[in-house]
């Protein structure tokens, strides 16, 4: 029985961390364990609730001054986007270039972290329409794509991923490269020739090219650009716009895709 | 394990969704060195069941007890099934001497099968996806020091509620 369980467990770690065959197992039994997810939170509110109790009351006026002033500012700013959305639907027409305008959004919050494969678990899933291949944002910029889902959460890869890559352009050029991660904190700008036009501090966005991810959203900053005269492509690297290792809530940018729902994640295992 | 109501069964089971609970949740960002002696506590509780109440759990069990931890976890499914197994299978081998040393030494004995069981995982893991998969080597002293906590508050517990 040992052997066979062993024997057992082996085939179900290959099939699964290289095919997507296991995807609809993987999903029923998230599906039924992931009410454990919800303690983390529970217990982080219940440690929290004493001190929040203890808080100045002035520090809370000041806080919600605060908020509200931002608030305002934030309202202001966003009847000038009205108008620009609207100019911008416009163009699009004019230009007939690809629909985008509108993604409706769902606010998600962080549950679980994890290191290998760097991924990031949310509390919405399934039921919330959240699917493979959706795009996760925060307010700075683009987290990644949600790659595995369960009745009530979803599993999101993130862009730092070593697995993961991201059409992106330059902001200021508009010059186009892929963005994959490396591993770690940053990200790496893949096969850049030494002639392309792109600098320290240079703004990379979504380029939207591929249809994964909608077009335009700030993905991150180009940190170092080494040109080896022996190498035919530069060596750059940047850092990602989104607050990857603090935010604890972000938005799945529900955009329908225009091509399918499957994940675009290079060599990924499967489901990770 | 026999599904009978009254043999406290369902006290098993509890313990194993509260280990799954325990599993999922993370340390708070201030102290992230908490998850490096995180105790594996699924490992330390077929531990104890098997060795406090032999027969009450099986390798069949424990092997899909340990799904639930895959998908919670992120890990390829059957990962945590190698380590559960032969936790089970040997505390299950040798549960007439294990019953009978002290409770230090079964906190030993638990904390290195902890470490061989992460180190185990982090190899198949690199194996498996052909990157870099890091282990705490401190896994094993969480659940050493883990260990007699678990059973001094199980111990009155399972007296009361399983029967032998």
């Amino acid at each position: 029985m040992l052997a066979a369980l062993v024997a057992l467990s082996c085939a179900g770690i290959v099939t699964d961390a290289n095919t997507d065959l296991l995807r609809q197992v993987r999903a029923a039994l998230w599906t039924a364990a992931s009410p454990a997810h919800l303690v983390g939170p529970l217990l982080r509110t219940a440690v929290a609730a004493p001190f929040e109790l203890l808080r100045d009351r002035a520090a809370l006026r000041r806080e919600i001054d605060a908020l509200r002033q931002e608030l305002l500012h934030l309202r202001g700013v966003l009847t000038r986007h009205d108008a620009v959305l609207s100019e911008n639907a416009r163009l699009r027409e004019l230009s007939e270039s690809q629909k985008g305008a509108g993604e409706d959004m769902l606010v998600a919050g962080l549950l679980m972290v994890g290191a290998s494969p760097r991924t990031i678990t949310l509390d919405k899933g399934r039921l919330h329409d959240v699917r493979p291949g959706l795009a996760v944002i925060d307010s700075a910029g683009l987290f990644g794509q949600v790659v595995e889902t369960s009745a009530l959460t979803s599993r999101v890869l993130l862009i730092t991923d070593a697995s993961h890559s991201v059409p992106v352009q330059v902001l200021r050029n508009d010059a186009r490269a892929i963005a994959v991660g490396d591993g770690e904190q940053g990200l790496l700008l893949k096969d850049v020739p030494t002639t392309l036009d792109i600098r320290e501090g240079d703004r990379l966005v979504t380029s939207g090219l591929g249809g994964r991810f909608p077009i335009g959203y700030p993905v991150g900053a180009v940190e170092t650009v080494v040109v080896d005269p022996a190498d035919l492509f530069a060596t750059i690297t940047a850092k990602p716009a989104g607050a990857l290792d603090r935010a604890r809530q972000m938005l799945v940018v529900l955009a329908p895709q225009t091509n399918g729902g499957e994940p675009a994640v290079a060599g990924a295992p499967g489901g990770q | 394990m026999k599904l009978n109501a009254g043999n406290g069964t369902w006290f098993i089971g509890l313990t194993f969704v509260a280990a799954l609970m325990l599993a999922a949740v993370q340390a708070p960002t201030g102290v992230k060195w908490l998850d490096w002696v995180r105790p594996e506590w699924a490992v330390l509780l077929l531990f104890y069941w098997t060795v406090a109440r032999p027969g009450r759990t099986s390798l069949v069990w424990a092997w899909a007890f340990a799904l639930f931890l895959d998908v919670l976890l992120n890990t390829p499914l059957g990962l945590h099934g190698i380590g559960c197994v032969a936790t089970v299978y040997l505390a299950a081998r040798f549960q007439p001497q294990l019953a009978l040393i002290s409770l230090a030494q079964q906190a030993v004995i638990v904390g290195v099968l902890v470490s061989v069981v992460s180190l185990c995982g982090a190899g198949i893991m690199m194996l498996a996806q052909g990157q870099f998969v890091w282990a705490s080597p401190l896994a094993g002293v969480g659940a050493g020091l883990a260990y007699p906590l678990l059973h001094r508050g199980l111990a009155p517990l399972a007296t009361r509620w399983v029967r032998a």
